[in-house]
């Protein structure tokens, strides 16, 4: 009898009562623990910076010290930062938006994810990490909606009633408003209109030059900028062709409060990116044969 | 496809093919079969985890060390086992319907032991291969696999034609 036949018995030993095939779900999922609980490891530098910069704070209620600043963050948003993980985040994002969406917009339809710099340049999926905005989007050019988190401290700053105040006065907006959460957020609401740019790009159409702006070009947009912390900003928004030069005509679907809702999820939140390698402040994408630099 | 995605794809197939083998040799050194899918579900998501850090060629290897180390640790922090006061001296020999007691005998052997058996004659791995995956010399499992074959032979009479005399 050989080597083979001892396997041969070992092998009949261990059938004989060998219970069902086991399943991949369970270490998958606890995996998926394991790698969030090394980032959360890894990122601790990063969420004692929140804390140094006073961006992770007690919870704010109106009054607080500095009137617009909205300078800390929610509990629930930073313990969504401690668990962040940017892979997730195209289904995360896009499981939360569209929640909220399909309850006016049944047929939502299929959905686009980018990642940009601070340069507004699309990033790979290697560099996702690095990224300065995250955004879903859907429909198209006659009826869209944006979600997008970013950090950007000069569109986080800066009292939020004046800024409504002088758009409305300037006529950069036709309708604005400014909210507060229980948790400390700043909800702004505006509604103006838009017209394309090179690009992709739009440019918002003065209330003063509406009368005169071409109707085929011409767009209504609801957005809603939710600042939750001092760079840390949502935005989402609804933007649908213009068939009148009345703002009341446009056909949204999707109301303020629904805006509101997805611009105040706590689960829709990044860690503030790195610094730049090339004296930035924030980490931009340098390609083969670019050269970005701060210094 | 995202990059997790991918990873959950290739995870997937990996352990649609390797996890059950995995189980059988976890089986072998815990003894039983409820805490060898649970050491051996930990080891897949040990491995889930560094996944980007493996190589196609090596993976399985790798795999099995994770479990063999997670039934091997298991198995310290427990109590010693007690299974020598309980088996007889001689297996039951004669009639088929008195099957042998392999795993009884199996149990007689201490842990590690049994890890080099079901490596060895199990997983059909070489002694460098067994060596490497135990981070152990070459001439210790030898030295234990013949060991291991002693008391197999000792308690199963009826086994002593079937136990190979050399190990390969």
């Amino acid at each position: 009898m050989t080597h083979d036949d001892l396997s041969t018995l070992l092998r009949d030993h261990v059938a004989h009562d060998e219970p069902p095939a086991p399943l991949p779900t369970r270490s998958i999922s606890a995996g998926r623990r394991r790698i969030r609980t090394r980032r959360l490891l890894a990122t601790g530098g990063t969420v004692a910076a929140l804390a140094l910069t006073g961006a992770v704070a007690v919870p704010l209620v109106s009054g607080d010290d500095e009137p617009g600043r909205g300078s800390g963050i929610d509990p629930a948003s930073a313990a969504a930062l401690a668990a962040y993980d940017v892979e997730r985040m195209p289904e995360l994002m896009d499981d939360h938006v569209r929640a909220v969406l399909e309850r006016s917009v049944p047929d939502l339809g299929a959905w686009t994810f980018s990642a940009l710099d601070a340069n507004s340049t699309d990033l790979p999926e290697r560099y996702w990490e690095k990224a300065s905005d995250l955004s879903v989007t859907y429909g198209g050019p006659e009826h869209q909606w944006d979600v997008s988190i970013s950090h950007a401290r000069s569109e986080a700053e800066g009292d939020p009633e004046r800024y409504c105040r002088e758009g409305l006065d300037d006529g950069t907006f036709l309708e604005c408003a400014v909210d507060r959460t229980a948790d400390g957020d700043v909800v702004v609401s505006n509604l103006w209109a838009l017209r394309p740019m090179r690009g992709g790009a739009s440019k918002v159409v003065n209330a003063s030059r509406l009368d005169a702006a071409r109707l085929e070009t011409l767009s209504f947009e609801r957005r809603v900028k939710v600042i939750k912390s001092e760079t840390l900003i949502t935005y989402a928004s609804e933007k649908v062709r213009a068939t009148d030069r009345d703002p009341a005509t446009a056909v949204f679907a999707t109301s303020y409060d629904d805006l509101a809702e997805i611009g105040t999820d706590p689960e829709l939140v990044m860690p503030v990116p790195p610094r730049g390698e090339n004296g930035c402040p924030t980490w931009t994408w340098s390609r083969p044969g670019e050269s970005v630099s701060c210094e | 496809m995202t990059r997790r995605e991918r990873r959950e794809r290739e995870f997937t197939d990996f352990f649609t093919a390797h996890a059950p083998g995995l189980r059988r040799t976890a089986y072998l050194v815990v003894r039983d079969w409820h805490l060898a899918e649970d050491l051996t579900q930990q080891a897949m998501a040990k491995l889930y985890g560094a996944w980007s850090r493996t190589q196609e060629p090596t993976r399985l290897a790798y795999a099995r060390r994770i479990v063999v180390n997670e039934c091997l640790s298991h198995l310290r922090r427990r109590r010693p086992e007690t299974a020598v006061e309980t088996v007889p001296d001689r297996a039951h020999a004669g009639p088929t319907d008195h099957p042998l007691d392999l795993g009884r005998t199996l149990g007689l052997l201490p842990p590690r032991q049994r890890a080099i058996v079901a490596l060895r004659f199990l997983d059909d791995l070489s002694v460098d291969e067994v060596a490497r995956l135990l981070d152990i010399a070459d001439g210790t499992v030898k030295s234990q696999t013949a060991r291991a074959l002693d008391t197999l032979r000792r308690h199963l009479p009826d086994l002593v034609a079937t136990i190979p005399e050399e190990p390969r």
